[in-house]
């Protein structure tokens, strides 16, 4: 009788200690994906949203095994042309974190450790959906020249792409 | 204390002489009202609401101590010996989780600071004593618990967007996790299949040791370090290098304490028919 309790509870143990707690988030995003929208615009005080750029189709952004592999990097390639009809091309690593709540893209601004990614925080993350978002002051994004006080600022910049995979 | 605590835990196994066991699984239900020292945090809050009072419209609200209280639920084995005065023993896997938000920093102009936690329990619990014709269960207890903590700050801009994003430096997912062992007690009334208990524990403070070196840390961070949380906003503010060397982040064994949990346990087996 103890026996059978034992190993009942030790099956339960084994079962619970076994679950796969491999790191998710930057395999499930590998594949060719659409950036289907891309919306710039300013938040106001007021809490209204003035979008200064809506384009459909906005280009392209593939992910895929970095050379050599990594566990939690990806390698990217982001196709893109803004609204004056300019043509970004970026190529570089791209990691998140552990909660799943932001994807770093890492360098694309400068060549250095610090303060050189875009950092968009994930608004949405489905398996074929994913919507990003990254912000700025009044002026500036990413890296605005004051990034502590959020009050000296009559409006924010806000860029959100939405990305569908092909 | 030690010699106090070898004795409660060792004097039930004197009082056996009986050899017959019981043995029975139990399904365990708890609310745990958790008790973490609220300095480093509240550090956190005074030196912010001081760095920035005239910008603010609403300050950050204090912490209690007392937020990430919650439910735990689990699995476990117990014995108890045959007798009017018995021997009873038990082991489970307890695991508990809670989401808090923080009353958010409002900044003139409307737009807000968010101290969003998720904490989340998983404990290896242990009680030896005695029961008295199956009804008083009187034991020691002792887990080791391990807590991970995450604490994401959010700006939140007046149109409702939420930012985790690098336009302001404290912006970011801050994790840590905490292993501490606890000692207490448990007095229990059992009720046909059914212990009700209360169970006060304590967390041995600086075991394991070193584990106040820990701070609470954004590890994805790119900025320019600090990337821990700060317990003195205006040095974090004001200066860096003075941060880093005097190691002033939120530790992670802030966020252990005093537990009192009230909780019900359904045991199948473990009858005693003395």
């Amino acid at each position: 009788m103890l026996n059978k309790y034992i190993l009942l509870f030790l099956s339960v143990i084994f079962f619970v200690a076994c679950k796969d707690d491999k790191f998710k988030y930057p395999d499930k995003l590998d594949g060719e994906w659409t950036i289907e929208r891309s919306e710039r615009m300013l938040i106001h005080q007021d809490g209204s949203v003035e979008i200064f750029e809506d384009i459909e189709d906005a280009g392209k952004m593939d992910i895929f095994e970095p050379s050599p592999p990594a566990e939690t990097l990806k390698e990217f390639t982001m196709d893109y042309t803004n609204f004056l009809g300019e043509q970004i091309f970026l190529n570089s690593l791209l990691y998140t974190d552990e909660a799943s709540s932001r994807v770093m893209m890492s360098k694309v601004l400068c060549d250095s450790p610090f303060e050189c990614d875009i950092v968009w925080t994930v608004d949405t993350n489905k398996k074929n959906k994913q919507v990003w978002s990254t912000y700025g002051n009044e002026t500036h994004f990413f890296y605005p020249p004051d990034r502590y006080d959020p009050s000296n600022d009559n409006a924010h910049l806000k860029w959100r792409i939405t990305l569908k995979r092909d | 204390m030690k010699k106090y605590l070898l004795f409660f835990f060792l004097f039930p196994v004197f009082c056996v002489a009986q050899v017959h066991f019981s043995p029975g699984i139990s399904i365990i239900s708890e609310y745990s009202i958790n008790q973490f020292d609220a300095a480093g945090m509240n550090g956190f809050v005074n030196s912010f609401n001081t760095f920035w009072g005239n910008r603010l419209e609403r300050p950050y609200q204090e912490f209690s101590g007392k937020e990430f209280s919650h439910l735990n639920f689990g699995l476990g084995f117990r014995i108890i010996s045959t007798g009017k005065i018995g021997y009873t023993a038990s082991s489970s896997f307890l695991y508990g989780r809670k989401k808090y938000i923080h009353d958010p920093v409002i900044w003139d102009g409307g737009v807000e600071n968010e101290l969003n936690f998720r904490v989340r329990d998983l404990q290896w619990t242990f009680t030896n004593g005695i029961h008295i014709k199956n009804l008083i269960y009187l034991e020691s207890y002792v887990d080791a618990n391990f807590r991970r903590i995450r604490l994401k700050h959010y700006t939140v801009y007046q149109d409702g967007s939420k930012s985790l994003s690098s336009e302001y430096k404290i912006n970011g997912l801050y994790t840590g996790t905490v292993a501490s062992f606890d000692v207490g007690f448990q007095v229990g009334v059992r009720v046909k299949s059914f212990l009700l208990y209360l169970k006060p524990s304590w967390a041995l403070k600086n075991f394991p040791p070193a584990k106040g070196l820990v701070s609470l840390s954004d590890y994805d961070s790119n900025n320019f370090p600090p990337t821990d949380f700060p317990s003195d906003y205006i040095i974090y503010g004001t200066d860096p290098i003075q941060f880093v060397q005097n190691d002033l982040g939120v530790k992670t064994d802030d966020f252990e304490g005093f537990r009192l949990a009230i909780g019900l346990e359904y045991i199948l087996g473990a009858e005693n028919n003395y």
